[in-house]
């Protein structure tokens, strides 16, 4: 246990990934109302500034699930798991609902790079035809219904 | 053209991530990872049971490998609901302050504080060992158990906890911290708990036996035993 003055490592590479969730979270989805403002005021400018926002977030999103990955409470649980013998099945009822939380934040987090990645793939190559125009909503709704469901189910943890 | 080439890099960059990505999310094990059922329907989870452990232990600086649910729970593992009597008299409090709350779950954790924070009121002895829970606690003695308190007589102890809530109330305390009184002071720790025998000593600890230990932070009981001396208490000195 860490006196006071003290860095511990374990403590911060634990409170890494709820600092950085914030980011992906913020970027994205103000990238993705500057993408419907720009659409509506038909704005060059804003287009390319929420463009920016979502390739950062996108980014963001990358630290997000290697800091998320690399947490060692993850690992602290399953160890715990491992230790908790079968004769003391509340406790292990417990750990085993943690990791079930977990590991739901965990698919909608590979989630959230999926369509993130193809939000941006479809503006990279985006076109002029009605298609193009479908498939981008269709990827940004998807983006932000990941990111917020990503989101909630971390907050739960997080509680 | 860069700009066609720059698109292209980007296209393979994302492309491989979304590849990983997919990778990564079918090998995360499908469904329930074995939770009984009825788990994560309405059961406590492991973190939002804690908050009530981290307020205990937040209020009285107590050291985490020294406290558990053990605190309140007789037998988490076989009946969550088979409480101490300090953990009953928690209990009772955090519902008689918020009637609306159908579980430990619907209290916030302001309320949860409110109630630790009522348990530990003086005068309050859950044990019944002559010992109020906010002495046990304030020098790191169970609250829940009966055979569990220093053997310093309470009134030497009654008579520290006077001195100590004077010291926060007046900033003394925050000056020592300040001035580093919270640091291992030099004495041997005879049966390595963590806690060294001149502290052990001083708040009825047996400075001999493992299992007798303070569950307060060390540095914490250093910090009290140089407001004590600072107040002239000889035994601290």
């Amino acid at each position: 246990m860490g006196e006071a003055g003290s860095i511990d490592i374990g403590r911060f590479a634990r409170d890494l990934h709820p600092m950085v969730v914030h980011f992906p979270l913020a970027l994205m989805l103000t990238g993705l109302a500057f993408e419907v403002v720009a659409a509506v005021r038909r704005h060059a400018g804003l287009a390319r500034v929420a463009l920016l926002l979502i390739g950062l977030g996108f980014a963001a999103a990358l630290v997000a699930v290697v800091t998320g990955l690399t947490n060692p409470e993850v690992r602290a649980v399953q160890h715990t798991l491992s230790v908790t013998p079968p004769t003391e099945p509340g406790t292990r009822a417990l750990f085993l609902q943690r990791l079930d939380r977990i590991r739901v934040h965990q698919r909608l987090a590979y989630g959230v790079l999926l369509t993130g990645a193809l939000v941006l793939l479809v503006r990279l190559w985006r076109g002029r035809g009605r298609l193009w125009t479908v498939a981008s909503v269709m990827s940004g709704a998807a983006l932000a219904v990941a990111l917020i469901a990503t989101g909630f189910a971390g907050g739960r943890l997080a509680r | 053209m860069p700009a066609e080439r720059w698109r292209l890099a980007a296209t393979g960059l994302l492309v491989g991530v979304a590849a990983v990505a997919a990778v990564a999310l079918a090998a995360v094990p499908p469904g329930s990872s074995g939770a009984p059922a009825g788990v994560g329907s309405g059961q406590p989870d492991l973190r939002i049971v804690g908050r009530s452990l981290t307020a205990v232990g937040v209020r009285y600086d107590l050291a985490r490998d020294r406290v558990s649910c053990a605190l309140c729970h007789a037998r988490l593992s076989t009946d969550p609901f088979e409480l101490t009597s300090y953990g009953a008299d928690y209990r009772e409090l955090l519902f008689r302050d918020n009637p609306g709350a159908r579980s430990i779950l619907d209290a916030s954790f302001a309320e949860i504080r409110t109630a630790v924070a009522a348990t530990s009121r003086s005068g309050l002895d859950s044990d019944g060992d002559g010992y109020d829970n906010d002495l046990e606690l304030r020098f790191g003695s169970v609250p829940g158990e009966a055979r569990s308190h220093p053997s310093v007589p309470v009134r030497v102890l009654e008579g520290y906890r006077r001195i100590l809530v004077a010291a926060e109330r007046d900033g003394t305390l925050e000056k020592l911290r300040l001035a580093g009184a919270g640091r291992r002071p030099d004495c041997a720790d005879s049966d390595g708990d963590g806690v060294v025998d001149c502290l052990e000593t001083l708040f009825g600890f047996d400075p001999g036996s493992g299992s007798s230990v303070s569950a307060v932070r060390g540095g914490r009981l250093a910090l009290y035993r140089a407001a004590l001396a600072d107040a002239g208490v000889a035994a601290a000195r």
